[in-house]
């Protein structure tokens, strides 16, 4: 007999969607449809949640219980950054190979470090060290920090010419 | 029966903190727990320490060496059934009697009886006979003086009463079967569909109001989203209203198919498990039919893709699913009228089987009706 309480009937699915849009059931289906789930329906579900990422692939995390899924955004870096460009929502049909060379202040920086550090996705210690983790992540993104390469903030922050602990904490 | 303030203070004694609430021994459905002041959600109503509960490591060891090849549910039985001391007399007299539990639970029924129970009822009372049957060799082997009936009962008391739990140093065993505590006095909570959140971490459990709850009122918390089904075999009620309730539908549905069709849908990972609920036949169901009366290449073509709730297959499939829930329909009423025609002596199983095939029969008439001839919702 199970026991009461038991976690473990609750199934969690994790996959990569593009946000707003009612993509491809193709992905969903071999997923969540021998679940017992309609990758039709869960999809209309996921395009409703992802609204606030508009064009932005997100991470997505599905809580399935009895046949019903619960949709939630998962923040990761690369999203979060992206979506701190403020970028005009493109076609991903039509352009390809998308280049991001725009510049996010500092500050954004820093409030993503703490949304990564709040959701438990950061590996480092301290929070200059989710800092340095954002830095790496906008420096492959492509984009720029304060107009700067992002690795030359980074390489500030550890000589400590950049402040990062103290003026994220202050904000 | 121990007073409401005897639990209290006992409870207490365990280490257990409550705030606003107590045990209640409510007529006929035996113990469950009260609010005595109103509650915001949120609100912390109970909390347990790890050491006020009964599991694996608690049980005597010259009890745990002696029987070999046991579940936990088995050995947390055989620790009960010996268990004589003064601390937990209290707490054994307030859980139900074995009177109370001959006529609730299906496993204690007479054969005749537990024949008349639905499809996915009677799948879980054989999985029970398997597992207590290994556990009682082991038992009876090892404690040869230990009667078959009181084995039986402390083996339902563990069974009905145990809360999920793993011990911060093990690591998890897969099978939660085995993953089980006792947890006194918070096993008073009774089960509805929607209740009280429960929270288990490495200090012990918490329970929480989720909503507001007023004075006087009975507290409830979910056991898991189970079916009517479910709670019939395992705990030996059903509920008046549950979200949650589904019934299979394998036995109408697996006969229609090909033997050629059945080995597409294993492979495909689409064969059995098919179930109704309130709402609707699950989308494993929709699949599977769709391949009766579907191309084949179209229907793989959807598979990949997802299949459409209004296609143009929509009509015939639910031709089709009309047809079998008709067959279920009619063996659901049959069923009933069995099951009424009970003699009154077994007034609580033939009540709870009497009120199961009732809402067996009313969810297949709403969905026929939601299928009449119309789309699919």
């Amino acid at each position: 007999m199970p026991p009461k309480f038991d976690p473990n009937e609750v199934k969690v699915i994790h996959l990569r969607a593009t946000g707003g849009e009612v993509g491809s059931s193709a992905t969903l289906a071999p997923k969540i449809g021998p679940l017992g789930l309609s990758p039709k329906k869960v999809g209309e579900d996921i395009a409703k949640a992802t609204g606030d990422w508009k064009g932005l692939r997100v991470t997505i995390k599905l809580t399935i219980q009895n046949r019903q899924a619960a949709v939630s955004v998962v923040p990761s870096a690369s999203s979060l950054v992206i979506r701190a460009l403020k970028e005009p929502p493109r076609d991903r049909k039509k352009e390809k190979n998308i280049k991001h060379s725009k510049s996010i202040p500092l500050d954004e920086i820093f409030d993503i470090a703490r949304t990564m550090r709040g959701a438990n996705k950061s590996l480092a210690k301290e929070l200059k060290g989710t800092i340095l983790e954002i830095l790496g992540t906008a420096f492959s993104v492509g984009c720029q920090v304060d107009g700067r390469s992002p690795k030359d903030i980074s390489d500030e922050i550890k000589d400590g010419n950049i402040d990062g602990t103290a003026n994220a904490e202050r904000a | 029966m121990p007073t409401s303030q005897e639990l209290t203070q006992w409870a207490l004694s365990k280490g257990l903190r409550l705030n606003g609430i107590a045990a209640h021994n409510f007529p006929q459905r035996g113990m469950g727990i009260v609010a005595k002041k109103h509650f915001h959600a949120g609100d912390v109503l109970l909390s347990v320490p790890l050491s006020a509960l009964r599991t694996e490591r608690t049980v005597p060891e010259n009890i745990r060496n002696c029987i070999k090849n046991i579940s936990v549910q088995g050995l947390l039985a055989t620790d009960l059934m010996l268990d004589t001391s003064q601390s937990s007399t209290l707490w054994k007299d307030s859980v139900p009697t074995k009177e109370d539990m001959k006529k609730a639970i299906p496993f204690m029924w007479e054969p005749m009886l537990q024949a008349l129970l639905p499809e996915a009822a009677s799948k879980l009372l054989a999985i029970q006979k398997q597992k207590f049957r290994s556990d009682w060799d082991s038992v009876s082997a090892a404690l040869p003086a230990v009667s078959y009936d009181d084995f039986v009962y402390s083996w339902f008391i563990v069974g009905t009463r145990t809360f999920y739990y793993t011990h911060p140093d093990t690591q998890e065993p897969l099978d939660s079967n085995e993953c089980l505590a006792l947890v006194p006095f918070a096993d008073y909570f009774n089960h509805v569909d929607v209740g009280c959140k429960v929270t288990f971490s490495s200090t012990g459990y918490t329970f929480c109001a989720e909503r507001k709850i007023r004075k006087g009122e009975e507290i409830c918390t979910n056991y898991g989203n189970h079916s009517n089904d479910f709670l019939l075999a395992e705990y030996g009620f059903v509920l008046e209203d549950n979200k949650w309730d589904e019934i299979p539908l394998d036995k109408v549905l697996l006969t229609l198919f090909s033997a050629k069709q059945k080995e597409i849908l294993q492979e495909e990972n689409f064969w059995g498990d098919y179930v109704l609920d309130e709402h609707s036949v699950c989308y494993r169901t929709q699949v599977a039919v769709r391949l009766l009366c579907m191309p084949i290449q179209t229907w793989r073509n959807s598979l990949e893709s997802g299949f459409d709730d209004y296609d143009e297959y929509q009509g015939a499939a639910d031709t089709i699913l009309r047809e079998a829930l008709g067959i279920y329909s009619k063996a659901a009423y049959e069923k009933l009228e069995q099951v009424l025609e009970l003699s009154a002596h077994l007034a609580s199983p033939k009540g709870m089987l009497g009120k199961r095939w009732k809402q067996i029969h009313l969810l297949i008439s709403t969905a026929i009706d939601g299928l009449g001839g119309q789309k699919l919702e």
